[in-house]
């Protein structure tokens, strides 16, 4: 645990002694706006995990999943051993076969770890 | 469906991944899905069976979004160097609304200039230094050569 952790109560009577009488609510919503632009810089690295299914070439990764991802760098497969092995990424992102994504979301289930 | 063991002695040999739009694609050479373009060898999805699946299969590492404040007392979800940053941001957004209500051009002129004095710092804070300041890279450290026995 860090020595001092912010709440939002701290931030809020920070933002009263510039702007008296903005609302809780008003001051909640302008943080999550600033975490949603801090968000879109490289400073917070998380890791999650989710079932590999057959036949299944799409996992979704979209904001409305229990992660929110902005920049993949890695991805890592379960081997026989129980390791997981680091696999390449595939440059032109291209293979024939077509295959349909637009069940995923329902279909994936990402963890945190 | 059912849980299976993976059978990948070296995933790295025959797996990729790649990204498009909102989804990841995991592909695998390994195994035959009965076409001329799925057969062993080819990229394809994971084949174990119908309805099988890998329990914890796939891990992925990413940069993330912080976590969404939804009460007043709730901790924030980002580093300590980060905080005056979020602080900043906060007080020129709210500054900025407040110069806009403002019925004295006088006043809103004052709140405008400190708004963009805020928005400077906090621009300073996450967009210049911000790796530089939440990494915990540091101290001495030594260099192993590569064998080439």
């Amino acid at each position: 645990m860090a020595a001092i952790e912010f709440t939002g109560k701290e931030i809020y009577s920070r933002v009263l002694q510039a702007v008296p009488g903005v609302s809780e609510n008003y001051v909640i919503n302008l943080i999550n706006e600033a975490l949603i632009d801090m968000g879109r810089y490289p400073n917070q690295i998380e890791n999650a995990k989710t079932d590999l299914k057959h036949n299944q070439l799409w996992y979704a990764l979209d904001d409305d999943e229990g992660i929110t991802v902005n920049k993949v760098f890695r991805c890592t497969i379960l081997n026989s051993s129980g390791e997981y092995i680091k696999i390449p990424r595939l440059s032109n992102g291209e293979i024939k076969q077509f295959y349909n994504e637009s069940s995923t979301s329902s279909n994936t289930a990402w963890t945190e770890v | 469906m059912a849980a299976v063991s993976s059978e990948y002695k070296d995933p790295s040999d025959n797996f990729v991944w790649w990204i498009e739009g909102d989804r990841i694609a995991v592909a695998t050479s390994k195994g035959n899905a009965g076409t001329s373009e799925t057969n062993e060898g080819k990229l394809k999805p994971v084949q174990l069976g119908s309805g099988n699946t890998i329990t914890d299969g796939v891990i992925i590492s990413y940069y993330a979004e912080p976590d969404k404040l939804t009460s007043i007392t709730g901790t924030i979800d980002i580093d300590n160097s980060l905080q005056p940053g979020l602080i900043d941001y906060v007080k020129a957004k709210a500054l900025m609304d407040a110069a806009a209500s403002s019925t004295e051009p006088a006043l809103a002129q004052i709140k405008m200039a400190s708004a963009q004095q805020c928005m400077a710092n906090y621009k300073e804070c996450v967009r210049r230094y911000g790796m530089k300041k939440t990494d915990k890279v540091g101290g001495t450290r030594g260099v192993v050569p590569t064998s080439l026995i």
